[in-house]
């Protein structure tokens, strides 16, 4: 801008103008709201560089500079097979290979891989090898031998079929876990490699034969996909593959037919009872048969997307921001080449899963009878396309997209339209695709939790049931009716007549009992002292190494928690359960407590127990035969906002002084049960009050 | 035909630096914040990231948590974003955000598509230009805090690992507390607090606004001219100087965590400031002790005597000072003392001898991995200059630190396990379970 010295006027009116103007440079830019969009980025998807070598293995190379390293990524891309009765061999096989070669022990193979600074692992379907580009030659070749030269030494693997055994112990009474897998197989069918879990007993059947045989079936060239992706040379890369993969040998592999699973013709709840679920695990599902090649599949992509694709998605919000059901609930619509499954799920409080149900399917018909809005539709959009845009960042990604359009049939230019497709999709399309997806008169409910207190409510939905075990067998309904005859009262006195009768047990003013638990295999021991006494005194210590580590002290009116060297007051909660009870056995307490009620009859494991529920939290376990107190299950909350039972367990009763104690008490440390062995009891012994200071 | 190696070797890292290069662009606003950008056409997206010199070891001893409770508070809305509006206006411009706290600074980041950069700006400028600083969000986000302490610290296994570790080795410096704080302090604490906490540390002044990835220089200079220019200096922000005694006594004591079933023995070491060339040198012992499967430590306790199920080396840098921390798990019935002997016998060897050629060699190719892994994703970059700015004071750092770890020979490795990893220097701590006190 020119200022026109010699009129002061006009000079001093574009110096004005010129300080309007600066300050409105700022106030060009509207904060109140958030500031619109540029176009959207042009997305450069690279093209891979391919051939395919004599063995059928087909190789996919991206070269890409930005940064001086490569990886491999090798898949076998084989029709899904049925393992049957020995499933888990294909686990036992991958965790088996990657640990040395015909050629080089499994030390120097280790010792290798990480002087390089690599990464390298294998499996029945695959490998994976990341490096820096000067090393990569040498882990592909690692990788290469590993893959066509592997070792199953007896010994490791006797180690991997231990561990495998006990990751399925592990999860035995997981409520989640067995939920996964009971819907799994009743929803492809238990003759569908989709449905099929391993068990003790399968991984039981499996020999060393078994996992050379199935990796010499399988791990084959035919259907094998490596793709490379980084800092590399195409021809150079190309003529070292050739040399290293060509040795691979070519084999059979017979493609069984897939058996057909088959589809709901009315909607189904099917039952898995476990008494000790303390949330039911819900699972809402129907087949579905869509490729990624199909015109719907980003219809179908966004509707599930609003439905459940999300914590801002409609069952998340109507489940647990508005209901406060349940920490979570989704949904998923997978496709497959072979056969997928619409699946809305939430993991839910005991007393609301029959409601929950029912309002997963009250979403599942909103999205097929009424149009979603504009907003949510415009929001799930922007959803994919910022994901998409941000995922191209990897050069993974590139790799992955190409791979998938070879795999799945898809058009070549798939990736390159993506966004447009999803951008084309309408209200009407997500209302049809709704429709055609999920079946909202053939859903299969699979529900597994405690049934004696939800079975009640859930079978008064206007659904089949049926009944199925942890194993997804069909069996027949539980009965949680109780006995005739039984109540609290005879149950509490049974137990009292078991241990010496009531007369006897009133008579106990006072009791003393110390134990001691071994911890570290025998390392340490953990002593507990406690002495209780009429009217509601306590205290107990627990000892280790002669050091008092913790001390609770109750005299019948206060008391206190002493813990590391502090002191703190007894919990207001505590106090008044004690006050209301009446050590030493609080059990006389319960007749004629109104919170205490008779629950149900746990049969576990050919045991019958009654079983009486004390508080909100707590169950405590009566053998029906003997009368004996067996355990008490208390709820206690869980690192991810859940609740987990922990059992103490009563066990090995001896009489002193006429009357019935547990001299093993079995308390939960963490997930494991710590053995306390009572070491001496006195009834009546000789205390004073300042036993209670 | 050694020379002629050397010469190879030479060249191709000469090639290597060269691809790696990561340029950058900084200056300061008339406020004071400082700007990096890293400009990077090649990706579809951009990183918004703030970074502000505040952490733990600000707080008032009283007040401990501060730093952390803000880094919740400041998203609970801004004069222009209603309350709980933050994360949607994120995700349905289909970007991502997340937000940490250390002992030294606090950090804030989005990432977007590319044509979002003023979104992203918008959203940060808000932060610090606009924060609603009131008792509704003071109190929600008490809630939350506690609900994340529980969740992480308390109900978690081994969830007071770092917390023990902190207190074995800090007895003056405000190290010797956790991020998350005293829940009694952030009870007792007023609004007025959390509004001068606010005033003090939240200026542009103690700032670094870094942006990286596909956008416009010039552009972005005006965006960000734009967005934060108009945000005042703030005062001068006081730093803390306190120093600590040397431990010259090895302690010993039991922490128990109801949390766990398998014990844990920690060694603990007091090394000097992550910008000391001994803890880059620190880093590389770990490495050698117990990095992959054929690293000491490991081999020797997890793979061949089996008697340990988990064998870590860990130096843990920090601003005025770091610490260093072996810890291990027993594989059954094994003692802690069992392991405590093998971890010793290592630590020992690494002060007489000097380690091999091939391990030297190993050594380096690992670090050269990382370095180049990490400035793989425009998040790490970001996240990179931001710290070596403002905890390093020389952001190229992130091209030349590479060469510190290059420079590194053996004997100094051998040197600083002498220095600092003596048994007179450690605090050990037997991390066992408890029995939880509620059965």
């Amino acid at each position: 801008m020119k200022v026109n010295k010699k009129n002061m006027k006009n000079l001093s009116i574009t110096l004005l103008f010129l300080l309007i103007f600066s300050s409105l440079s700022y106030g060009q830019i509207d904060r109140s709201k958030p500031p619109k969009s540029g176009p959207a980025p042009v997305i450069n998807l690279g093209k891979p560089q391919t051939f395919t070598l004599k063995n059928g293995m087909k190789v996919l190379v991206v070269e890409n500079h930005k940064l001086p390293r490569a990886y491999a990524n090798l898949s076998i891309d084989n029709k899904p097979d049925y393992e049957g009765e020995i499933k888990g061999v294909s686990s036992l096989v991958s965790s088996l290979m990657g640990n040395g070669t015909k050629s080089i022990s499994k030390d120097e193979f280790n010792e290798e891989v990480d002087y390089m600074g690599a990464t390298l692992s294998l499996s029945a379907s695959g490998g994976y090898v990341s490096s820096l580009k000067r090393y990569f030659p040498r882990g592909l070749e690692l990788m290469a031998d590993a893959l066509i030269n592997p070792i199953f030494p007896q010994e490791e693997y006797d180690k991997q079929k231990n561990i495998l055994i006990d990751n399925i112990k592990s999860y035995e009474k997981s409520v989640q876990d067995i939920a996964v897998r009971v819907n799994g197989k009743l929803v492809y069918g238990s003759s569908h490699p989709f449905g099929e879990f391993s068990t003790i007993e399968s991984v039981n059947n499996i020999s060393l034969d078994d996992v050379i045989n199935y990796y010499q079936t399988y791990a084959k060239p035919n259907n094998a996909y490596l793709t490379i992706v980084g800092d590399v040379d195409f021809d150079k890369i190309k003529k070292s593959v050739t040399k290293l993969f060509n040795k691979w040998k070519k084999g059979n592999i017979a493609e069984l037919a897939l058996p057909e699973s088959l589809d709901l013709d009315q909607i189904e709840v099917n039952f898995v009872d476990m008494p000790n679920a303390v949330q039911s695990e819900i699972y809402v599902n129907n087949l579905i048969r869509i490729s990624m090649a199909h015109p719907d599949y980003f219809a179908l992509k966004l509707a599930n997307q609003i439905l459940g694709g999300s914590a801002t998605a409609r069952l998340f919000m109507n489940l647990r921001e508005d209901k406060g059901f349940t920490y979570g609930s989704y949904s998923s619509a997978s496709t497959s080449r072979y056969i997928s499954s619409f699946s809305a799920s939430a993991s839910v409080r005991n007393e609301v899963t029959d409601s929950s149900v029912v309002e997963i399917i009250k979403e599942i018909n909103r999205i097929r009878t009424e149009d979603v809005s504009e907003e949510e539709l415009v929001g799930v959009k922007e959803k994919y396309v910022g994901s998409f845009i941000m995922s191209t960042e990897r050069p993974s990604t590139i790799a992955g997209y190409a791979l998938n359009i070879d795999k799945f049939d898809l058009p070549e230019d798939f990736y390159e339209t993506y966004l447009e497709n999803f951008q084309k999709v309408t209200i009407e399309d997500i209302q049809r695709v709704a429709n055609k997806y999920f079946l909202a008169d053939n859903l299969r409910i699979v529900v597994v939790g405690k049934g004696s207190e939800i079975l009640n409510s859930l079978e008064k939905l206007p659904y089949k049931m049926s009944f199925y075990d942890t194993y997804a067998n069909l069996t027949t309904k539980p009965d949680f009716s109780k006995p005739k005859g039984i109540s609290k009262t005879t149950i509490i006195n049974k137990y009292l007549d078991a241990i010496g009768g009531r007369e006897k047990i009133e008579s106990v003013n006072a009791l003393m009992t110390m134990g001691e638990a071994a911890l570290q295999g025998g390392a340490m021991t953990i002593s507990l002292v406690t002495i209780q006494a009429k009217p509601n005194k306590i205290s107990v210590m627990m000892l280790m190494m002669g050091n008092v580590m913790m001390k609770q002290v109750f005299n019948g009116e206060e008391g206190y928690i002493m813990q590391q060297g502090q002191k703190i007051p007894f919990p207001e909660e505590e106090k008044q359960k004690l006050l209301s009870t009446s050590l030493p056995f609080e059990e006389l307490s319960w007749f004629d407590d109104e919170n205490v009620v008779f629950s149900f009859v746990s049969e576990e494991e050919g045991t019958k127990e009654y079983v009486l529920k004390t508080d909100e939290k707590t169950t405590v376990y009566f053998d029906a035969n003997t009368g004996l107190k067996t355990k008490e299950v208390t709820l206690v909350p869980t690192p991810d906002g859940k609740v987990a039972p922990q059992s103490t367990v009563y066990d090995d009763y001896r009489e002193v002084d006429g009357i019935l104690f547990p001299f093993v008490i079995k308390v939960p440390m963490g997930p494991q049960l710590l053995d306390f062995h009572i070491k001496q009891i006195q009834v009546n012994p000789n205390i004073s009050d300042s036993d209670f200071n | 035909m050694k020379n002629f190696i050397s010469v190879i070797i030479l060249c191709l890292n000469a090639e290597f630096l060269l691809s790696q290069k990561i340029d950058f662009h900084e200056y300061d606003l008339d406020n004071g914040l400082h700007v990096i950008l890293h400009q990077d056409a090649s990706v579809p997206l951009v990183v918004t990231s703030v970074m502000y010199h505040v952490g733990a070891k600000d707080e008032n001893p009283e007040r401990t948590g501060f730093a952390h409770f803000f880094e919740h508070l400041l998203f609970e809305g801004t004069k222009n974003i209603p309350k709980g509006e933050f994360m949607k206006i994120v995700e349905s411009n289909g970007g991502s955000l997340n937000a940490n706290t250390s002992n030294d600074r606090t950090y804030y980041y989005e990432f977007f598509p590319s044509n979002k950069l003023e979104l992203g700006l918008w959203l940060e400028s808000e932060r610090l230009m606009h924060p609603v600083i009131n008792q509704i969000g003071v109190d929600t986000q008490n809630e939350v805090v506690k609900e994340e302490k529980r969740l992480g610290v308390d109900n978690s296994p081994y969830g007071h690992l770092f917390e023990q570790i902190l207190q074995s080795l800090f007895k003056k410096h405000p190290y010797k507390w956790t991020t998350i704080g005293s829940m009694d302090h952030l009870d007792a604490a007023t609004l007025e607090e959390f509004q001068e906490f606010n005033k003090k540390y939240y200026v542009p002044n103690n700032g670094v606004l870094v942006l990286a990835g596909n956008f416009e220089i010039d552009e972005a200079k005006r965006m960000v001219e734009d967005y934060f220019g108009p945000i005042p200096r703030g005062n001068e922000i006081p730093r803390i100087n306190i120093k600590e005694d040397p431990i010259s006594q090895e302690t010993r004591k039991e922490f128990f965590d109801a949390n766990i079933q398998i014990p844990m023995v920690l060694v603990c070491y007091r090394t000097p400031s992550m910008k000391n060339r001994d803890a880059y040198v620190l880093d590389m012992i770990s490495t050698i002790l117990s990095d992959g499967k054929s690293s000491r430590l490991y081999k020797k306790m997890v793979d061949e005597k089996k008697i340990s199920l988990e064998v870590q080396a860990v130096n843990v840098g920090l601003e005025d000072y770091g610490g260093y921390v072996i810890l291990s798990l027993p594989l059954g019935e094994n003692s802690l003392d069992d392991l405590l002997f093998n971890i010793e016998e290592e630590v020992v060897k690494l002060q007489n001898e000097l380690i091999s050629e091939r391990e030297y060699g190993k050594l380096q190719n690992i670090f050269e991995n990382t370095f180049v892994s990490s400035n793989a994703s425009m998040a790490g970059v970001a996240n990179s200059l931001a710290r070596y700015y403002m905890l390093y004071g020389n952001t190229n750092l992130i091209n030349e630190q590479i060469d510190i770890y290059k420079s590194i020979t053996r004997e100094e490795i051998r040197e600083v396990a002498r220095k600092y990893l003596n048994k007179n220097q450690r605090a050990i701590i037997d991390y066992l379970p408890k029995k939880d006190e509620s059965q």
